[in-house]
């Protein structure tokens, strides 16, 4: 499936996740895409680890 | 049924007083109801769609950057001696941060109030980040605004778009005051009472037709609203519209909107407004 945003990239399966320092965009195997944004969040909080399953293009858009 | 227009040869529409009591626009005699006046439509808020404070896109948003005459004070009551905890986030378009929770994006405001809620790429919205701040109070009011001139024929009313995606969504709520400072205010009577009582009536879009067709009315919308958001593209992730009847406070020359939401116990409770505006006659 091609990106609705780039036209030319594909559309993998990936995740949303909330790590200790940021929000990022991870493939399957938890490789890091790219940073979303970082945060202040601490530690013991119940959003670390959080994760969304998405699916992303390299061009940096992504969609759930 | 017949329109009937005239009694005795006289239109009803100049009827001023009937046994020495006025016919005021919208009373009704004998189940006759006289038509409201109209006037010409007016625009009291500018639909505020724009969300990036003071400079505008380009600038940093975020936390308490609001347009110019907004504010969102945490030293302004909420109802009695309790004050905001938080302030409201500016976002210049895309998602809240956290997963979950918040819309896809802003509301697409080229959509009036006979549209719908999709949302448009990068469009700015204003929500209560609500990560790390579970059960805060978080307030945001309007410039001043001034209904002196307004008629007082059910056409004022304020409009705006929600977006309440998550699994533990606070709630929001509308009131309105003569104060600059404080939401709980009971000068007009239209001031908040406590986290879940007082306030404006909102009329809202309470289901995924996205077309207005089924609503609810209480004073705050609570829970969450929509079944969809954060990356979502389906209807399911539409704004919804909710519309306030301000009628009541036609003729106040100083009236301040307030925006209340208190969150809940977790991240996924972020409460989104856009598209705000205030329209009427005069």
């Amino acid at each position: 499936m091609n990106c609705p945003s780039c036209i030319s990239g594909s559309l993998n399966n990936g995740k949303y996740l909330c790590t200790l320092e940021d929000y990022r965009v991870v493939d399957n195997s938890n490789n890091l895409i790219w940073v979303v944004e970082t945060h202040d969040i601490q530690s013991d909080e119940e959003e670390i680890n959080d994760s969304t399953n998405i699916k992303y293009c390299i061009c940096k858009y992504w969609e759930t | 049924m017949p329109d009937i227009g005239k009694i005795n040869s006289i239109a009803i529409g100049s009827i001023g007083k009937v046994n020495n009591q006025t016919f005021s626009d919208s009373f009704k005699i004998l189940g006759i109801t006289k038509a409201a006046t109209g006037g010409t439509p007016t625009t009291f808020l500018t639909k505020q769609s724009d969300w990036g404070g003071t400079g505008g896109k380009g600038t940093t948003y975020g936390l308490g950057f609001v347009p110019t005459g907004w504010q969102t004070n945490t030293t302004d009551t909420v109802y009695g001696s309790t004050t905001s905890d938080k302030q409201w986030t500016s976002d210049a378009g895309g998602t809240t941060t956290s997963g979950g929770t918040g819309p896809t994006d802003g509301h697409d405001s080229s959509q009036g109030i006979d549209g719908d809620g999709r949302e448009t790429v990068n469009s700015d919205y204003v929500y209560t980040e609500v990560s790390s701040q579970f059960n805060k109070r978080f307030l945001l009011r309007t410039p001043e605004l001034d209904f002196t001139n307004a008629l007082s024929n059910n056409t004022l009313k304020l409009y705006f778009w929600f977006h309440m995606y998550g699994s533990d969504i606070g709630n929001l709520g509308v009131a309105a005051t003569d104060s600059s400072t404080s939401a709980g205010d009971s000068t007009l009577g239209k001031h908040f009472t406590s986290d879940t009582a007082g306030g404006l009536t909102i009329t809202f879009w309470d289901d995924n037709s996205d077309d207005g067709s089924s609503t609810s009315s209480a004073v705050r919308i609570t829970g969450q609203q929509q079944t969809a958001g954060h990356g979502s593209t389906s209807v399911d992730a539409h704004w919804r519209l909710a519309a306030v009847d301000l009628n009541d406070l036609a003729g106040q020359s100083s009236v301040y909107l307030w925006f209340f939401s208190k969150s809940s116990s977790s991240f996924r409770g972020d409460v989104c407004i856009d598209d705000v505006e205030v329209v009427g006659e005069e």
